[in-house]
């Protein structure tokens, strides 16, 4: 029997038959920016600008609240100040002179993360303004997940897989059972993070893919003291009715990580959600 | 629903920092002046290239020669030419300079690509129009057919497609050479590519295990700092080995993964290796870039044959030497594929 599915499927069946059930199902598109300084590879500043989409599912329950999330996002990707950066012909024509073309040098960046965590309630509010209801809840809790990021550039900056285990922290407030204002702060606390070795080349002796050789290769534990991903969260959500709501998020990451070579990257994300209760 | 749209604004508002304190949040980069492009491409090799010790070259005494020649006042132009005179003691094919502005052209280290431009000893279109007139183009790197004497022929121009597009155009030729007397493997002009295609298709034509080299690559900022040494064995691969005699042609322009190639070929016994020494650079490279923009390649491994030897800088010399002039070419005349052709 395997493992892993069947843990994650234990929290799932828990939270699905637990009362006073509030079961969200979200999809979202957004833009969201991002800057980077791959020191192994690049001494350049690089940034992005992505289209994204998010999947997304909530139950909230009387104690505590489940969410799963899978976020995507590609665009271009180019050194700061950079953009038509041209790679001119290095060939020669039969004449012997140097080829006068060139072209530009493209790169696009994607990355994708999936989340799943579980919060406990640990406080809660209530309040009466303008005779509606104000509740809020703070929440605390892990989630587990996995971020990837890949660029198709040259110089290969960009490159890293990590899977975390994440301390969080919540915060609802609902006004009127149709406002609602949520706020998350996600911390790593261990990661496997996996970068291309600081060769900053693949090759491997054994036959493995190029995948196998980058986890096997290029995989190290990280801790808080030298792996930050610090992600912040914020969104409004109003519910058209029942069971339809639409809204508007905000997601911002700063990720830093020592090895191989230092690299620093910073996230912005806005997006518009449509949900279905 | 005023409290929503304040609600709202506020959002807005709060999220605007996080927008401009990139800067703050990502470190500080390294400037773009001259002598900022000189000393990153300078570091960069330093840190990462891995034949400083095999080539011979004294890293840090061509950074005393050339630093002082460099000024925050000089011109893009003057700037390239300097970081020429940096790598030219190299003479490496796997190190080279690629401006991305000013229009200032790639600059080879390798004495031999920088005076020889254009490969003029080998002509894949005389093969087919005199030799071969059934030559099947796979790609326009990759061709195969059979002599009207039964000998098979396979040209391999680079192995920078991925190993399954390798894997799958082999099992069928193979197949439709399996009963040639022999065959010629034609890499007179690769340019090289995977390493790992190297081994595989050289495993098509290996009937044992056998090392054929040790790879290490850097692994740290001191010039002295490696991984630990891989060996790398060529194994049978496919679904049979051809044991019938085979030539495997080399030249000069024969490089890299080329070169690796020819070092897995030449374990077996069935191979003779017929043409000129190849050309002396066999590790993975990887690009760099200056704060200007430009790009820059570096040889980042440490490569040696089977025996231990490194061969960078020299090439993987032949059994049988034969070369053809830019003569022989533009009359029509192959004659080291003529010679291979004679052998079987």
């Amino acid at each position: 029997m395997k493992i892993k599915p069947f843990l994650i499927l234990i929290p799932l069946l828990v939270v699905w038959g637990s009362k006073a059930q509030n079961n969200k199902f979200q999809v979202g598109i957004g833009y969201q920016r991002t800057w980077l300084l791959d020191n192994q590879a690049s001494p350049l500043k690089y940034q992005s600008s992505e289209k994204t989409f998010l999947l997304g599912y909530t139950h909230t329950g009387n104690t505590g609240k489940f969410d799963a999330r899978l976020n995507g996002a590609w665009g271009n990707f180019f050194p700061t100040g950079f953009y038509n950066r041209k790679m001119y012909d290095p060939g020669y024509n039969p004449d012997g002179t140097p080829k006068s073309d060139s072209g530009l040098i493209l790169g696009t960046l994607y990355n994708a993360r999936i989340d799943i965590g579980y919060a406990w309630k640990v406080n809660s509010g209530y309040s009466v303004i303008d005779n509606k209801k104000l509740e809020s809840r703070n929440y605390a809790g892990a989630s587990l997940s996995n971020q990837l990021f890949y660029s198709d550039n040259i110089v290969r900056n960009a490159w890293m897989n990590s899977s975390s285990l994440n301390a969080e922290f919540q915060h609802d407030a609902q006004y009127n059972a149709r406002h609602t204002i949520n706020i998350k702060i996600s911390i790593p606390i261990f990661a496997r993070n996996t970068r291309l070795p600081y060769h900053n080349s693949v090759s491997s002796p054994d036959g493995s893919s190029h995948i196998q050789t980058i986890f096997k290769q290029g995989s190290r534990m990280a801790w808080f003291g030298n792996f930050q991903s610090i992600r912040l969260e914020a969104g409004y959500d109003y519910a058209v009715n029942k069971m339809f709501g639409i809204g508007i998020h905000y997601f911002g990451q700063w990720l830093h990580y020592n090895y191989e070579k230092p690299i620093s990257l910073f996230q912005n994300n806005i997006g518009i959600t449509a949900s279905i209760k | 629903m005023k409290r929503s749209i304040t609600l709202l604004a506020l959002l807005a508002i709060l999220a605007q920092p996080f927008f401009s304190c990139q800067k703050l949040l990502i470190g500080n980069t390294v400037k773009n002046t001259p002598t900022a492009n000189f000393d990153e491409m300078w570091k960069g090799y330093h840190q990462w290239y891995g034949m400083f010790s095999v080539r011979q070259v004294n890293w840090d005494s061509l950074y005393i020669v050339y630093r002082p020649m460099v000024n925050d006042q000089m011109s893009n132009t003057e700037l390239y030419g300097i970081l020429c005179r940096l790598i030219t003691p190299l003479n490496d094919i796997h190190a080279f300079l690629q401006p991305t502005s000013d229009g200032l052209p790639r600059f080879e280290s390798s004495d031999f690509f920088r005076i020889n431009r254009i490969q003029r000893d080998f002509s894949i279109d005389l093969v087919r129009s005199k030799y071969i007139p059934s030559l099947v183009t796979v790609d326009s790197s990759f061709h195969y057919g059979i002599t009207p004497d039964n000998i098979g022929y396979i040209h391999f121009g680079e192995f920078g497609l991925p190993l399954s597009f390798y894997k799958q155009q082999l099992n069928v030729i193979m197949e439709s050479l399996k009963d040639t007397k022999g065959i010629i493997i034609d890499i007179r002009n690769h340019a090289g590519g995977d390493d790992e295609v190297s081994r595989y298709i050289a495993g098509l034509f290996a009937v044992e295990e056998k090392l054929y080299m040790t790879v290490r690559k850097r692994n740290g900022v001191d010039p002295g700092c490696f991984t630990s040494p891989e060996s790398w064995f060529v194994k049978p691969s496919g679904n049979s080995s051809y044991v019938k005699p085979v030539v495997l042609l080399t030249t000069r322009w024969t490089s890299s993964a080329g070169e690796t190639f020819t070092w897995a070929m030449n374990t077996q016994s069935q191979v003779t290796q017929m043409g000129d020494t190849t050309a002396g650079g066999f590790t993975d490279v990887i690009s760099r870039e200056l704060p200007n923009g430009w790009l820059y390649f570096v040889g980042v491994g440490d490569y040696r044959n089977a025996l231990g030897n490194s061969e960078e800088g020299i090439g993987v010399s032949p059994k049988k030497y034969i070369i053809n002039t830019r003569e022989d070419i533009e009359e029509g005349n192959d004659k080291v594929l003529e010679a291979a052709m004679a052998s079987f």
